[in-house]
């Protein structure tokens, strides 16, 4: 009888303690960060840092919320409207979104009013924060992450190895005749074409930007998310600039003479690097994260399958310019300002920024950071990582408007009609015949887009000229300190 | 056609509410009550429209007066500039065009087919009819997204080999040349929503009185003569919906050439909701300016509304025509 009474009074001690939510003291201390970010080939390396964060703080948990990345300044735009906004994000891109405008919208929250701030930022080196990249009137709300990057050319000619050997494109000493400028790849692919049947060239749809990226290193421009403007004039130089033209008429002789995969205009990125890595053809524009996704697509293409070259010269063979950085890093990630655990994201912010995640970053191929102890080479697994670190001198500060005058952020240019990639597209697929003319048209859209975009912020009361963007005094060579404008 | 068939008909056609009918309204407690009671039933709908339709269509007007990147408050006015603009720019027309392409070539075939189709499936002594329609409205309730994203995919890898199956000679790319990648889009299209219609076709169908059907096989009509004068002329005021409503459908077209073809290659498949799209979220290399493409949204709706009109006026003069010309 006395066994039945106690089952029954711990059943209705179960069922209320299940009705009115009993904590245990751990539980009630829990609190969940929400972090949106846009990392998918990443993402092992985040989760690997999470757990090492969940594990060094047992009160906190990570919700790590992956939002595609076309779409992620839109579902974190529509999140800050309707205050579901995530606790710690990772920075949408800021040439579409600045830092300025984050801050006035009430985004996010000043790193530098907690109070360990100035202990926090011991392990920076020098010059890491910017104005208007990561200070905006005194206050800081971001920093780069893990120190920064070790910079090198994130964008680089992949070539694959197989079909070389099997098309004879190999020296006497074994080593292989690989591409320095494009007339070498085109030459190379005919070659290709001819011993193998296969392709030289490949790449998706929605890739063509990273074409325009190849005449960086012949004179071509891109600072501050505006390509094309020529920073010594201030003048657009798509038609101006021969790398352009070039590339572009070489594309399309080698579309006609069936050197490129005939689909590309049909598949995407993810597509044409798998198809590479199958041997369909030899060269590959891409990026150096690309390796990673091998391991899951093609587990068979090994690095002694493939390498990596520099993006190849479009005009001559001699560099011209470089890849300009604005600044060691920029800010990565932010606190949001409304965020009801600031103490606990200001935690998980001081974590991403230690030597541990800096080498759970370079050990899973994502790149070197700065805070990654001891040598950086000894990171670099593979062909690709080496070039990055290797050709680290081929990226240097260049001038930035934004960082000379924040109110150039506010000189919104809404180009119509094609822009130098769509050009691209358009001429690859025939729908453009007279490239000079459209390459003309475009710099004469841009200059009258950015007119009218000046034009409306000083409308609106932005005091900015277009003397905030020519650096008459800049050597394409040579790396640029920009001084921000006296107020 | 004989006598009896046409008083049958006359009659289906007037569909005039009896005496008993209107007595018993008149007398109801909602009849003596319409007015407020009326309002309170229409009252979750008004609040309904009226927060998630009237209020951002004011507010899409006055974004239209801004350059606005969609975060913050607009602060740099511009009037109606960007109205001119969007009037003046190429290639909001070559969008436009392809739209007004898009929809002449897919809703003659959609309705055409649909209509056949659903005067196949609406015979009651046709066996599995409801597993063909089913299997017929299943695009339908499919996410255009996921399967555009699998079309895409297919035919990124083998559309040149599918082509060739074709018998096609020169084979084609049918998302990546140009001068197929609407024509693409517009089949998706067709795949995609006629199943929609057909269904409001069968409702139509069904509200057909069978005794007509009967009354014309009595009076020797041939399948053609029943189609053309009895079953199109019941259900003409459906068929007039669903026209509009195909209509406006089409030239509302995005996800389909969205995730299947980017617009492209080259603005080759480009329709409105992908130009206003691109420059509200901005694509890569471009800034988004939320004032410019809701003014090129409001511009394509002053067209739209214009094509509805005409529309309306063509049928109405055509509804109109014919009782006058019988009477001559």
């Amino acid at each position: 009888m006395l066994h039945k009474r106690i089952s029954k009074l711990i059943l209705v001690l179960a069922l209320f303690s299940i009705a009115v939510g009993v904590r245990t003291p751990a539980q009630a201390q829990d609190v969940t960060l929400v972090f949106w970010n846009y990392f998918v080939t990443q993402a092992p390396a985040l989760d690997k840092a999470i757990a090492a964060f969940e594990k060094a703080n047992p009160g906190i948990k990570i919700k790590s919320v992956v939002t595609e990345t076309s779409q992620y300044l839109n579902a974190l735009n529509l999140a800050y409207q309707s205050d579901g906004a995530p606790d710690f994000f990772w920075t949408p891109d800021q040439s579409k979104l600045s830092l300025q405008q984050m801050v006035t919208s009430g985004w996010v929250l000043p790193i530098s009013d907690f109070p360990d701030f100035a202990e926090f930022m011991k392990p920076y080196p020098e010059g890491a924060l910017e104005p208007n990249k990561n200070v905006i009137d005194g206050k800081t709300y971001g920093v780069p992450f893990g120190g920064g990057s070790i910079a090198g050319p994130f964008l680089q000619f992949f070539v694959h190895k197989g079909i070389y050997k099997e098309a004879g494109l190999v020296n006497a000493d074994g080593s292989y005749k690989l591409p320095t400028t494009w007339a070498e790849v085109a030459a190379n692919s005919k070659v290709i074409k001819e011993k193998t049947g296969k392709f030289g060239l490949g790449f998706g749809s929605n890739a063509m930007w990273q074409f325009p990226w190849l005449c960086q290193l012949s004179g071509g421009y891109s600072s501050d998310g505006q390509a094309g403007r020529d920073p010594k004039t201030g003048k657009f130089t798509f038609s101006t600039n021969p790398c352009y033209k070039s590339l572009i008429q070489s594309l399309v002789t080698m579309r006609d003479d069936k050197l490129v995969l005939p689909n590309v205009m049909s598949i995407d990125d993810e597509n044409a690097r798998v198809r590479f890595g199958n041997g369909e053809f030899a060269h590959l524009l891409n990026g150096t994260w690309i390796v990673n996704g091998w391991e899951k697509t093609n587990p068979n293409f090994k690095q002694e399958d493939w390498t990596s070259v520099s993006l190849p010269l479009i005009v001559g063979d001699k560099q011209t310019s470089k890849f300009y950085l604005s600044g060691i890093g920029g800010s990565d990630f932010f606190i949001n300002a409304n965020t009801k655990q600031k103490d606990a994201a200001w935690k998980f912010f001081k974590f991403l920024n230690t030597p541990e995640v800096a080498t759970i970053w370079a050990e899973t191929n994502n790149g070197v950071l700065r805070f990654a102890p001891g040598d950086p080479t000894k990171f670099a697994k593979d062909d690709a990582s080496k070039l990055l670190l290797a050709s680290a001198g081929d990226v240097i500060l260049g001038p930035s408007p934004s960082t000379r005058n924040p109110d150039t952020a506010k000189v919104q240019v809404t180009l119509q009609g094609p822009g130098e990639i769509d050009i691209i597209t358009g001429a690859f697929t025939g729908q453009i015949k007279d490239i000079d003319a459209a390459l003309a048209d475009l710099d004469k859209r841009l200059e009258d887009a950015f007119v009218q975009g000046l034009s409306d912020a000083q409308a609106a009361g932005a005091k900015v000229t277009r003397e905030d963007f020519v650096f008459a005094d800049w050597d394409p060579l040579k790396p640029y300190v920009t001084v921000p404008a006296a107020k | 056609m004989a006598q009896n068939t046409q008083n049958i008909l006359q009659r289906s056609l007037r569909k005039e509410p009896t005496e008993k009918q209107l007595a018993r309204g008149k007398h109801s407690a909602l009849y003596k009550n319409e007015g407020w009671v009326g309002y309170l039933f229409m009252l979750p709908t008004l609040i309904f429209v009226a927060v998630f339709v009237v209020y951002p269509v004011l507010a899409s007007l006055y974004i239209t007066l801004y350059n606005w990147v969609g975060v913050g408050t607009p602060t740099q006015f511009v009037g109606l500039r960007h109205y001119l603009r969007v009037a003046q720019d190429p290639w909001f027309w070559n969008a436009f065009k392809n739209t007004i392409l898009y929809t002449l070539i897919l809703v003659p075939i959609q309705l055409s087919l649909s209509f056949v189709m659903a005067m196949i499936l609406n015979n009651p002594r046709l066996r599995l009819r409801t597993f063909y329609r089913t299997i017929y409205f299943l695009p339908v309730v499919t996410s255009v997204t996921i399967v555009a994203v699998v079309l895409r995919l297919m035919l990124g890898n083998f559309g040149i080999q599918i082509s060739q199956m074709l018998g096609i000679d020169p084979p084609v790319d049918p998302i990546g040349d140009p001068r197929f990648a609407l024509l693409t889009v517009v089949a998706f299209g067709i795949w995609q929503t006629f199943g929609y219609n057909m269904v409001c076709f069968l409702a139509a169908l069904q509200t057909v009185p069978a005794e007509l059907y009967e009354a014309a096989k009595i009076d020797g009509a041939n399948s053609l003569q029943v189609a053309l004068h009895i079953t199109l002329p019941i259900i003409r005021p459906m068929a007039t919906v669903i026209l509009f409503l195909a209509l406006l459908g089409s030239m509302n077209v995005f996800e389909q050439s969205f995730v299947l073809t980017g617009g492209g290659p080259f603005f080759a498949s480009e329709v409105v909701g992908g130009y206003i799209y691109s420059y509200a979220f901005g694509g890569v290399g471009r800034t988004p300016n939320v004032g410019y493409a809701s003014a090129a949204s409001v511009f394509m709706n002053i067209l739209i509304l214009g094509i509805t009109l005409a529309q309306w006026f063509f049928t109405r003069n055509l509804n109109d025509s014919k009782p006058r010309a019988k009477a001559q």
